[in-house]
C-alpha cells in the first residue's frame, strides 16, 4: 500500500438538522451537495459512502444528486425518510435515480443493512426508504460500522469456468490492431499489473474511459506505474484516444459499462464500429458489445495473456508504438499552446490550467465539472486523479464532491476547478469547510460565459452566441462572505502568487478567481459536445459540411485537430 | 433580402414552432439553463418578438423563480432546462409547484425514441417521466413535429386547470432541430383563466422564506405582521429568494418583500446576481437586534451591489413598512 492510499472512513453526510444521533456525521448546508459529497467520498475510496435525509425537500434533493452518482456507478447509499403523504412524490424520483431500491419501512436496522449489503456488488447507488429520523440514524450508524475496508467481495467462479471464455479468447487472439479499454470498474479494483502485462504481451495501447480517469488516486498511481513507459495509456477525449478507438480492429473493454460517454459508441457519431468484447462483473447495462463475459477483469487479462503466449500474437508491427508517439505529440501540442501564452505574458485558460496542474503535488486530487472548465482540466490533468462526472457531464457538483473527498481522505489535498456558470450550485458548502477549518482550493475559471455552450453555438449555430454571456461577479468577495480566503488573478505572475498560496498549509478554503477571456475552447471535450448532439449530429454536419465545421473551429487549432479526427472516423 | 425574411421563408424548426405557439398563448418568459439540446429554443426566442429568455445560475433556482412567476402572473412560466441532470435538478421545485398549485410548464428535450430502451447507457440519459412521475401534475410526450402545437396547448391547459400545477412536456430533441413544413396549425385554444394571487393589500406581495419565519419577530419588526404572506409550496428554507424574484417578475407593479434569514440569503446569492441581470433592483434591510448580524448583512449588501435600507431593529415598524413601500419596483429582503 502506498502512503497516498486513503483511509476508508465510510463517512455519513447530511444537511438535515433533524437527523441527530449519528456520530461523526458531516453536516452540510444542502442535501444535494451532501449527496455529491458522498459521491466524492465513494470515488476517492472506491468504497460506499452514506447520505441521509429526512423530509420531502431534502429527499428530492438527494434524488437529484443520485442521478450523477448513478451515471458513474458510484456506491452511494441514500437513507431517506418522508412523511407517508409525500412518499408518492418522492419514491419515483429515488427509484429512477438510484436504480437500486430498498423499502426498509417496518424493518429492523439489521434487516435493512442486510438488504443494502446484497446490492453493493452492483456498484450502483442504493436508495433506502425508512420510517423516520430515528430509524434512519440507527441504520446509518450500523451501516457505517458494517462496511469493512478492502475490496468488495464478489462470489466468483474461477475464470476458466466462465461461460463464453473460450469463444472470447479465440476472437480476441485474432486481433491485429487490438486495444484495451479500461473502465472504472477494472481500474478501481482489478490488478493493474495483470492488465498492463496483457497490454504489453498483446502489443496493445490502453485507453481509459472518462469514468476511469477518476479512479481512486492510489489506483491510478498503481495503474500508471504498472504500464510504465512502454504501454501507452491514453486519457479519454484526447486526440490519440479518439484515434486509437477509431483504428482498432478489436476492443477488449474491461470493467466498463460501455455507456456512450465511456467510449464514444454513439449512434450518429459512432467512431467505433469495431467488435467489442466486454468483460465485467455486472453486465448491466448490457452495452453494445458483440460478446460479454462475466468475469473479473484482472483474471480475464491473465487468461488472455496465457492464451496469447500459447498461440502467438498477431498484432501488426508498430501498432502500439504509433500511440506512444501520438501521445507524445499531443502532450507537446497542448504544452505549446500554453507556452505561446506564457511568452506573451497573457493569462489564458490553457496557460492557467497547465500551471495549476504543474503546481499541484503528486497527491493532489482534482475535481472537475462537466462544462468547459472540466474540459480544460482533462486537457492538462489527464495523468492525475481527476474526479469528474463522466456519464452525465453534470455541472455544479465539484465543491460538494470536494467536501466528501476531504472527509474520506483527509491526507489528500483537493483542488477543484469550477466554471463561473457552475460556481453557485454548491458554493455555500465552502462555508462549512471554513467552519470546520478544512482546506481545499477552488479555482473559479471566470470567463463570464457558458463556454461549452458557446462552443456548440460556434460550431453549429453560425457563431450566434445567444444567452451565453454571464455578468461579471466578484467571486473573491463571495468567497469571503462564506468565510474563505480569496484572490483574483489576471496575469501569469498573479497566478504564480496564488499557486504559492494554494501550496501553503491553510486552515480554510482558498478561492482563486482566474479571470480569463471568454471564447477559449478546450482541447478535450469535442467528444462530449458531439455526444450531446448524438441523434441530430449527422444532419447538422451535413448541413454545415465538413469543411464548414473545420472552418468554424479555425480559431481553435487544438480543437480543430480533434474535430478532424472525429470527422474522419465518421466518414468510415 | 433581410436575414429575417429569408428565414421566414424556410420551413421552421420544431423549436420555432414551440416558441411561436407559447408566445401566441401569452407566454412571455422562458427560464432555461443551457445544454446543447435546448439551443434551438434559445435561438428561436432570440428571433421571436414578445418572448424573452432568463438564464438563472442553477436549474433549481430557475424553477423556483417560475413557481413565483406563475402564481403572481396567472400565466404559466415556462422552464426549459436541458435533459438528464438538468431535469433531475428541477425535482424539488416541481414538487413545490405541485403543492402550491403554481401553473408552470416544464419543457425538456428528451432522448429520441430509439435511445430510450437503453436510456441508462445513453450520454446524459435519464427517464424524465419516471423520475418526476410523483412530482408533476401531468406529463406529456411529443415525438413528432406535427404534434407540437397540440402538445403546447395541452400542457398550458393542464397547467392552468383545476387543480393548476406543474406540467412536464418532453419533446424528442431531434424534433426541436428538425425543419418541417408548417402545415395549417390548429387554431389557438383559449386557455383556462387562472386568477393571479393577491396580497391582502393590492400594494404589496409578501413572501416568506418558510412558514417558520412567522415564529420570529421579523414580520412584526417590519410592520408586515398583518399582511397575507405566501411561501413556496415546499415549506423549507433555501428557495424563498428565487420564489420572490419570480413574484417580482410576474407582478411588476407591486412592491415584493421577502422576509428571510441570513443563512438563506447566503445560500441564494446566485439569485441576487440573476435579479440584477434581469434588471430587478434588490434592497436589503436587517431588523435583527444583533449588531454583528446587521454588520454581516451590510457587508453582504456592499459586496453584492444590493441597496441597503437604512432601518434597523430600533426603527418603528410603521417606518420600516413605509420604507419598503417606497420601493415600488424593488425586491426587498427583510432579514430578521
Amino acid at each position: 500500500m502506498s502512503e497516498s492510499q486513503p483511509i476508508s472512513l465510510v463517512p455519513v453526510f447530511t444537511a438535515t438538522g433533524s437527523l441527530t444521533g449519528i456520530p461523526g456525521a458531516v453536516g452540510m448546508r444542502d442535501a444535494q451537495a451532501a449527496t455529491h459529497a458522498a459521491d466524492g467520498a465513494a470515488r476517492v475510496t472506491g468504497r460506499p459512502a452514506i447520505v441521509v435525509a429526512d423530509g420531502l425537500a431534502d429527499t428530492l434533493k438527494v434524488a437529484s444528486g443520485l442521478v450523477t452518482a448513478a451515471g458513474d456507478r458510484q456506491l452511494v447509499v441514500a437513507l431517506v425518510s418522508v412523511d407517508p403523504l409525500d412518499r408518492a412524490i418522492a419514491e419515483p424520483a429515488l427509484v429512477t435515480a438510484s436504480r437500486s431500491w430498498v423499502d426498509g419501512t417496518g424493518m429492523t436496522a439489521n434487516e435493512v443493512v442486510g438488504r443494502v449489503a446484497s446490492h453493493t456488488p452492483t456498484r450502483l447507488p442504493v436508495a433506502v426508504l425508512l420510517d423516520g429520523p430515528e430509524q434512519t440514524a440507527a441504520v446509518a450508524v450500523l451501516l457505517a460500522e458494517s462496511i469493512a475496508p478492502g475490496p468488495i467481495a464478489h462470489a466468483l467462479a474461477p475464470v476458466e469456468q466462465v461461460e463464453g471464455l473460450n469463444e472470447a479468447l479465440a476472437d480476441l487472439r485474432e486481433a491485429r490492431r487490438p486495444l484495451v479499454l479500461v473502465g472504472h470498474g477494472a481500474a478501481a479494483t482489478s490488478d493493474p499489473e495483470a492488465i498492463a502485462a496483457l497490454a504489453r504481451a498483446w502489443e496493445a495501447p490502453v485507453c481509459l474511459t472518462f469514468a476511469a480517469t477518476g479512479m481512486p488516486p492510489h489506483a491510478l498511481e498503481a495503474f500508471i506505474a504498472a504500464c510504465a513507459d512502454d504501454v501507452p495509456v491514453m486519457a479519454a477525449g484526447t486526440v490519440p484516444w479518439t484515434e486509437a478507438l477509431a483504428r482498432a480492429d478489436r476492443i477488449l473493454a474491461l470493467g466498463s459499462g460501455l455507456s456512450e460517454a465511456d467510449w464514444f459508441g454513439l449512434t450518429d457519431a459512432r467512431v467505433v464500429r469495431t467488435p467489442v468484447v466486454r468483460v465485467a462483473l455486472d453486465p448491466h447495462p448490457d452495452g453494445v458489445a458483440e460478446m460479454t463475459v462475466v468475469a473479473e477483469a484482472g483474471a480475464f487479462a491473465v487468461a488472455l495473456r496465457e492464451e496469447l503466449e500459447r498461440g502467438g500474437v498477431l498484432t501488426v508491427s508498430g501498432w502500439r508504438e504509433k500511440f506512444t508517439e501520438a501521445r507524445q505529440r499531443w502532450t507537446e501540442a497542448v504544452d505549446e499552446e500554453a507556452e505561446k501564452d506564457a511568452q506573451r505574458d497573457r493569462l489564458t485558460a490553457a496557460l492557467a490550467m497547465r500551471e495549476i496542474v504543474a503546481a499541484a503535488s503528486a497527491q493532489t486530487v482534482f475535481v472537475g465539472e462537466g462544462g468547459a472548465s472540466g474540459m480544460w482540466l482533462a486537457s492538462y490533468g489527464w495523468r492525475r486523479p481527476v474526479m469528474i462526472p463522466a456519464q452525465h457531464a453534470s455541472i455544479g457538483a465539484s465543491i460538494g464532491m470536494s467536501v466528501g473527498i476531504r472527509e474520506a481522505a483527509p491526507d489528500l489535498p483537493v483542488w477543484a476547478v469550477v466554471g463561473d456558470g457552475a460556481f453557485f450550485y454548491c458554493s455555500r458548502e465552502l462555508a462549512g469547510l471554513a467552519d470546520r477549518k478544512i482546506p481545499m482550493v477552488a479555482f473559479v475559471f471566470a470567463d463570464r460565459s457558458w463556454n461549452a455552450i458557446r462552443l456548440v453555438q460556434t460550431l453549429f449555430f453560425r457563431r450566434r452566441t445567444i444567452g451565453t454571456d454571464l455578468p461579471p461577479v466578484d467571486y473573491v468577495g463571495i468567497a469571503r462572505l462564506h468565510g474563505c480566503d480569496g484572490i483574483e488573478v489576471r496575469t501569469p505572475g498573479g497566478l504564480a502568487h496564488a499557486l504559492a498560496m494554494a501550496q501553503e498549509a491553510r486552515e480554510k478554503p482558498l478561492v482563486v478567481q482566474v479571470t480569463v477571456d471568454k471564447g477559449s475552447i478546450p482541447f478535450v471535450g469535442a467528444n462530449l459536445i458531439l455526444a450531446e448532439l448524438d441523434g441530430v449530429l449527422g444532419k447538422l454536419v451535413a448541413a454545415i459540411g465538413t469543411s464548414g465545421l473545420v472552418a468554424a473551429a479555425r480559431d481553435f487549432p487544438a480543437l480543430r485537430s480533434n474535430v478532424r479526427v472525429i470527422l474522419g472516423a465518421l466518414k468510415k | 433580402m433581410s436575414r429575417k425574411t429569408l428565414i421566414g421563408r424556410v420551413a421552421p424548426s420544431g423549436a420555432q414552432r414551440v416558441i411561436v405557439r407559447l408566445r401566441d398563448h401569452g407566454v412571455s418568459l422562458v427560464i432555461s439553463i443551457p445544454g446543447s439540446q435546448v439551443l434551438p429554443l434559445w435561438e428561436s426566442i432570440d428571433r421571436t418578438d414578445g418572448i424573452r429568455l432568463l438564464v438563472p445560475r442553477s436549474e433549481r433556482s430557475g424553477a423556483f423563480i417560475a413557481e413565483g412567476y406563475g402564481l403572481a402572473k396567472g400565466v404559466p412560466a415556462v422552464v426549459a432546462n436541458t435533459l438528464g441532470p438538468g431535469v433531475a435538478n428541477e425535482a424539488v421545485a416541481v414538487a413545490s409547484a405541485r403543492l402550491s398549485e403554481a401553473p408552470v410548464l416544464y419543457i425538456a428535450p428528451s432522448q429520441p425514441p430509439n435511445k430510450r430502451p437503453r436510456i441508462q447507457e445513453v450520454f446524459q440519459g435519464l427517464d424524465h417521466a419516471s423520475f418526476l412521475q410523483g412530482a408533476a401534475l401531468e406529463q406529456i410526450a411529443c415525438d413528432d413535429s406535427q404534434g407540437i402545437e397540440g402538445a403546447i396547448d395541452a400542457g398550458l391547459t393542464a397547467a392552468l386547470g383545476e387543480p393548476s400545477g406543474p406540467v412536464r412536456l418532453d419533446i424528442s430533441f431531434p424534433v426541436l432541430f428538425s425543419h418541417t413544413p408548417w402545415r395549417t396549425t390548429a387554431p389557438l385554444r383559449k386557455l383556462p383563466a387562472h386568477p393571479p394571487i393577491a396580497g391582502k393589500g393590492a400594494d404589496l406581495l409578501l413572501a416568506l422564506e418558510s412558514s417558520a419565519v412567522t415564529g420570529g419577530g421579523a414580520l412584526a419588526a417590519a410592520g408586515l405582521a398583518d399582511d397575507a404572506a405566501i411561501h413556496p409550496g415546499i415549506d423549507a428554507p433555501g428557495f424563498g429568494l428565487s420564489f420572490a424574484l419570480g413574484l417580482r417578475l410576474g407582478r411588476t407593479r407591486s412592491p415584493v418583500v421577502l422576509v428571510t434569514d441570513e443563512e438563506s440569503v447566503l445560500a441564494q446569492l446566485d439569485v441576487i446576481v440573476v435579479a440584477q441581470q434581469a434588471g430587478v433592483k434588490v434592497s436589503l434591510a436587517c431588523v435583527d437586534p444583533n449588531p454583528a448580524a446587521v454588520e454581516r448583512m451590510r457587508n453582504l449588501a456592499d459586496q453584492t451591489g444590493v441597496a441597503w435600507l437604512p432601518v434597523d431593529s430600533k426603527t418603528s415598524p410603521s417606518q420600516v413598512r413605509e420604507s419598503i413601500l417606497e420601493r415600488q419596483k424593488s425586491l426587498t429582503l427583510i432579514v430578521g
